[in-house]
């Protein structure tokens, strides 16, 4: 079954299934405890069955998000980002994958980011993670920029000094006509401290 | 130089940062004689908590009292910066103190100053930070008062009245004032919004955002009437529906759960039918913004409500929903759908009659069903290819009548009618039934539909089962297997080698692909058929546990075969599937249960956990490490990070909880300046469970044991480092440690009414509350008896707590004394030093105080203690020289030997301690001392005994060939495994995997005594 709550501070006792996975980081506390701070309502967790031992059931995925623009110095800038939704983390569990969760969790950051106006949502996903850049293709995201050298690492390639970022966006429904997303963002390229 | 006012002041901090104070002192009092400043005298007494003496730093802190008192505020916040530098120099992490000084002056300077928003606002921080939350409250109310325009600071002061009156700081007869007064105020701002007529622009004094009306829940809850929050949730300008709720789905979750607390069953069906037709349907734009409404807590709401309404119309509703959801013209995505097959499995199971004629007619077989196996088929048909299916299935499993379970264990067991509808099925067709038999393990899908099919048998054959034999243990203690009809036990054996043959021999198969899955598979993935490994290994592990005959030798029994084998299992899976965080887990206690700590630790290692895993997994390898390997590991097969020492690994998890309180701290005035109310709350949950982690107690204990194994000492910050990591009131009958430790993560394939595997595998009993607190006590003891000097100054404050939390525990302890304390969550070894720690609890404190040895019993009493100690000790020594099956030592010969080491050692120093207080112990206590000595000296000198047997033992040659013959026994004997199932093991690992292995297990045996050459008779005083 699948069923959606905010993410509860506390739940980060909760969640090995999903972060004791490699591809999965493990952040300090407070990077966690900033975003429940922040955007608390764009941090959220699906859960799976729950029983008597485990009466609310295990974490399965989680989204973290949040909401921003580039600050206002920047807005001359050919980088500048307007008020947008982007997705920090997603991260479904060994368990629970291929069961849609992923676009579970995407959409309901999509449905925030219109609720609060947002021009459109974004993402980073490295250029090797052919699945997951599969995945939001196919949930109507596509490449805004490259951003050479974004990962200070590359996992498939131990010897590699690093590896490119795809910028993937989706526009929302305040970015009517799509200013905000490009059909060819392969050619475009960008350094890391370009990326606010 | 960061505290620089003038630049007049640069040679005095010069000098500080020099550490030049008397140089220091005298410029700030030239510059004082000159022009005297707050700023100055705030330097001056900075200046003076940096000097080492402690009468320096009683003046301190009198100057600072003093200051709290004197009619004129401060209002120089630099000058109350340096006042709080001065108090962190003084009497660090005292936050009484702190409240009663620094709290206050900030809250006079607020007073003095209250329209200087900055001031206000660093004074409020302050506060928040050292959870001093009656000045907060204060300050937050001066900030609504003083800026009326700003919409904050009315939520930060009701915030800060509700944290107050929900904390231990409120007086019990302020609560309901505070606390009334934050819900009376809430409630008007929710009127506000209430009647307001333009919802864009509502007033200063309302209700605006999703986080003000989660506020609002929260204090109705604890200070309103109880039907005031859903009245509010029910309403249009306040519920989830309102532009003020901008869709937060936690409101919606409240809604459904009071108004199903509340009864409201009719209202709560129609509400849902309404959200999950909503789900569905596009909107303009053709999209389904809706479709999150197809939540599980939507629909179990509706069956919930439908349950409630007894009549069928109501579940006809339903099924008319479940259809449309699945209606492949519904676009909704396929989780919500899923939940709508799942309901209808629900639905079928709580009306009891078939769901749907025309599901079934599409499938013959399943038609002939009873309707609820049938639901439970459909399900599997449609999604026994997600790894979920089983999770989702198994209540209903548990649910089905025995005969129905008997029918799906033939569906399993012959693999028919389990596959999508349209493929070709049926038992009666022998085709069908040979291709049946050799299952196509060839894809993802296929092999995850074999892992469904397993766990459910295991279900049914034997979780379901030994639960029930469980619960009538007492009346019958011989069964007949429902499954195989044979006798059995709690466990039936020839199900569970039926089971775990099969499952081996499918994983084989799996594997075995020309590296169809196995070569594609990246650094970071799993392999799908891991699960398969995992369920053989759970059947070994339970077939290991019906051996509880006691054997001379530890590889000659079937447990250890059996608990052999399963670690091959997993370890030989675990090279394709490094990513496989429960294959580690379960590696770890395995190994941990053969002795092989260096093993343990590789397996624990592979693990990478870090920032908050290390508070809730480092249980699975920490708990009672120095009663299991407390030696430094040797073994770095595993790179780098295993070079690092016990002691370092614990310390790294200590630094985890203090980071984590500046963290919170932080995010806490983060919050309130992004005016999310509900973390803060939240974010006090997390503090309080750090404060008391089970874990935290755990680094800090078993630290102290290692440094003292090792070193023969502790470290001189011992003392303050338990001060520091413990929770203050950790004595008071009241506090509860918190058990933040994870065991959900271990894999669990058992019945949902059974205890978990995790619970199923403890060797040794898990982490528990009353043996944490034993330990506590334990180690303050070995801190007070300690011989070394560098702890003497301490120790008069350790004596102080162990009396004066003696009368508050007495009359538990006389309890648990009578009904063996923790006899369930101790080894027999630790239940014997725990009583032996307690008797010379109160023979340190009883001895020593004169005010008692007037009493009429005292000198028998006093003898008691004496006879107690003397007599646990003289048990222990009694419990381990009966021990036989010692060669290699596993975890239980290791915790006992350890422990019964070091708590004669801490009576040896018990002793000398006692007789070192010469006249200042009761006479008779000298003579008693003596023979507690020596009994303390005898167990000592069986535990070196113990240990050579061991290490002679380990010395002899051909260990590897016993574990090998062990893993695979020659010949078949009653209680070991049939020549069947270690055929179907013995496939899966090649010779050379096997030999390297068992040469390792070996090695890591021998390493583990090693730890043996520290054990040695304390050197006479």
């Amino acid at each position: 079954m699948t069923s959606l709550r905010p993410f509860h501070a506390t739940d980060v006792f909760k969640f090995n299934p999903t972060n004791l996975d490699p591809l999965t980081e493990t952040y300090d506390l407070n990077f966690y405890l900033s975003y429940l701070a922040r955007w608390p309502h764009l941090f959220t967790i699906a859960l799976s069955p729950s029983s008597p031992s485990n009466p609310s059931g295990q974490i399965s995925a989680y989204i973290m998000g949040k909401l921003e623009s580039s600050p206002s110095y920047y807005i001359t800038s050919p980088h500048y980002l307007p008020f947008h939704a982007h997705i920090t983390a997603l991260t479904v569990s060994p368990s629970a994958r291929r069961l849609g969760l992923a676009r579970t969790l995407s959409s309901s950051l999509e449905q925030a980011g219109d609720e609060y106006d947002a021009w459109f949502v974004d993402l980073f996903v490295r250029k090797s993670n052919l699945i997951a850049q599969s995945l939001y293709k196919g949930m109507g995201y596509s490449v805004f920029r490259v951003v050479k050298g974004y990962y200070s690492d590359d996992p498939s390639d131990p010897e590699a000094e690093g590896e490119d970022a795809w910028d993937m966006r989706k526009r929302l429904k305040r970015d009517a006509d799509g200013r905000h997303v490009r059909g060819d963002g392969e050619r475009f390229e960008v350094m890391p401290e370009d990326v606010w | 130089m960061d505290n620089l006012q003038d630049r007049q002041d640069v040679p005095i901090w010069n000098a500080v940062e020099a550490k030049n104070y008397k140089q220091a002192l005298k410029l700030v009092d030239k510059r004082l004689a000159k022009k005297p400043t707050d700023y100055l005298e705030a330097v001056k007494t900075y200046i003076r908590s940096l000097l080492p003496q402690a009468s320096e730093k009683s003046a301190v802190f009198i100057h600072l009292e003093e200051l709290v008192n004197r009619k004129s505020s401060l209002s120089d916040l630099a000058a109350i910066d340096l006042y709080e530098d001065a108090f962190e120099e003084v009497l660090p992490g005292a936050r009484e103190s702190w409240i009663k000084t620094i709290g206050e002056l900030r809250w006079q300077c607020v007073k003095t100053l209250p329209k200087q928003e900055d001031i206000c606002l660093k004074c409020f921080r302050a506060c928040l930070d050292r959870d001093d939350l009656d000045h907060a409250r204060q300050i937050a109310n001066s900030l609504e008062k003083n800026f009326p325009k700003s919409h904050s600071y009315i939520f930060w002061n009701i915030t800060s009245m509700f944290l107050f009156a929900s904390s231990p700081q409120c007086p019990e007869s302020q609560k309901r004032i505070w606390g009334g007064l934050s819900s009376g105020q809430i409630g008007k701002l929710a009127a506000a919004t209430r009647e307001a007529t333009d919802l864009k622009q509502l007033p200063v004094r309302s209700i605006q955002t999703p986080q003000e009306l989660l506020l609002l829940d929260r204090i109705t809850e604890t200070f309103g009437q109880p039907d005031q929050r859903l009245e509010y949730l029910q309403d249009l300008h306040l519920g989830p529906e309102s532009a003020v709720a901008k869709g937060d789905w936690a409101l919606w979750i409240l809604k459904l759960k009071l108004m199903r607390e509340a009864n409201r069953w009719q209202e709560l069906f129609d509400l849902c039918g309404t959200l999950l037709k909503r789900a569905r349907e596009a909107n303009d734009s053709n999209q389904l913004a809706e479709a999150s409404f197809s939540d599980w807590i939507v629909w179990e709401a509706y069956l919930k409500s439908a349950s409630k309404l007894e009549s069928h119309k109501y579940y006809d509703q339903i099924r008319a929903e479940v259809e449309a959801h699945l209606d492949p013209a519904c676009k909704i995505d396929k989780a919500w759908k899923r939940n709508a097959s799942l309901a209808s499995v629900k639905l079928t199971f709580a009306s009891s009659t078939a769901f749907s004629q025309n599901h079934s007619a599409a499938n013959g077989e399943v038609a002939e069903l009873p309707p609820r196996l049938s639901a439970v088929v459909q399900y599997l048909q449609k999604y026994g290819d997600a790894n979920t299916a089983y999770d989702d299935l198994r209540q209903y499993v548990e649910a089905l009548e025995s005969n129905e379970r008997a029918r799906l264990l033939i569906m399993l067991d012959a693999n028919t009618g389990l596959e999508r509808p349209q493929q070709p099925i049926g038992p009666s067709e022998p085709e069908a039934k040979s291709k049946s038999e050799v299952p196509k393990l060839s894809t993802a899908d296929q092999i995850t539909r074999a892992i469904n099919r397993f766990k459910l048998k295991y279900l049914v054959m034997c979780s379901i089962p030994e639960h029930e034999r469980k619960q009538s243990l007492e009346a019958k203690p011989d069964f007949k297997c429902i499954t195989c009809k044979g006798s059995c036990g709690i466990f039936c054996q020839a199900c569970l080698e039926k089971l775990a043959e099969e499952s081996i021999n499918s994983y084989q198969i799996a594997v075995n692909d020309d590296g169809q899955i196995t070569k594609s598979l990246l650094t970071t993935d799993r392999h799908p058929a891991d699960d398969l490994c995992v369920l053989t290994a759970m059947c070994l592990i339970k077939l290991a546990l019906i051996d509880t005959s006691s054997v001379s030798e530890n590889l000659s029994n079937s447990r250890t075969t059996y608990l052999l084998q399963a670690t091959v299992l997993l370890e030989s899976a675990w090279p394709r599937s490094k990513s496989n965080f429960q294959l580690s887990l379960m590696l770890v206690r395995l190994y941990s249960y053969f002795g092989c700590g260096s093993l343990a630790m590789r397996a624990f290692q592979r693990l990478f956990l870090k920032q908050i895993q290390l508070d809730t997994l480092s249980y699975t390898m920490f708990d009672r490490i120095s009663s299991f390997h407390p030696h430094p590991i040797s073994d770095s097969s595993d790179g780098p990070s295993q070079t690092r020492t016990l002691i370092e690994q614990l310390q790294k998890q200590q630094q985890l909880y203090k980071k984590s309180r500046e963290h919170i701290n932080k995010n806490n005035w983060l919050a309130f300046k992004h005016g999310s109310y509900n973390a803060i709350f939240e974010f006090r949950e997390v503090t309080q469970k750090l404060s008391h982690s089970f874990s935290a107690v755990m680094s800090v204990i078993e630290n102290n044991k290692i440094h003292r194994f090792t070193t023969n000492t502790v470290p001189a910050s011992a003392i303050s480092q338990m001060h520091d990591l413990i929770p203050a009131d950790i004595d008071s009958p009241e506090t509860t440690l918190s058990d933040n430790n994870d065991y959900e993560t271990f894999p669990n394939y058992e019945s949902s009414l059974a205890p978990t595997f995790e619970e199923l595998s403890r060797f040794i009993p898990g982490p528990a509350e009353t043996r944490y607190r034993l330990n506590l006590l334990s180690e303050k003891i070995s801190l007070i008896v300690d011989p070394s000097p560098e702890l003497s100054g301490e120790k008069t404050i350790l004596e102080q707590s162990l009396k004066q939390t003696l009368d508050s525990q007495k009359q538990s302890w006389a309890a648990s004394s009578k009904s063996g304390v923790g006899s369930k969550s101790m080894t027999r070894a630790e239940q014997l030093a725990g009583h032996a720690y307690r008797a010379m609890r109160l023979i340190i404190t009883e001895s020593c105080d004169q005010a008692l040895w007037a009493k009429g019993d005292f000198k028998s009493r006093l003898e008691g203690h004496n006879s107690e100690l003397r007599e646990r000790l003289e048990e222990l020594a009694g419990l381990l020289e009966e021990m036989e099956a010692v060669v290699p030592a596993f975890q239980d010969t290791l915790n006992a030997v350890y422990t019964a080491y070091e708590v004669g050692r801490t009576a040896v120093y018990f002793c000398r301690f006692l007789n070192g207080k010469g006249k200042t112990v009761y006479e008779t206590q000298t003579e008693a001392s003596k023979k507690i000595g020596e009994a303390a000296e005898r167990l000592i000198q069986v535990v070196v005994e113990k240990c050579a047997v061991v290490k002679k033992g380990l010395d002899e040659g051909g260990w590897i060939d016993k574990v090998l013959e062990s893993v695979f026994p020659e010949s078949e004997q009653p209680g070991f495994p049939s020549a069947l199932l270690v055929e179907a093991v013995r496939q899966v690992p090649d010779e050379v995997f096997m030999e390297e292995w068992a040469g390792e297990v070996v090695e890591s045996w021998k390493e583990s005594a090693a730890g043996f050459s520290y054990m040695k008779m304390p050197s006479k005083a």
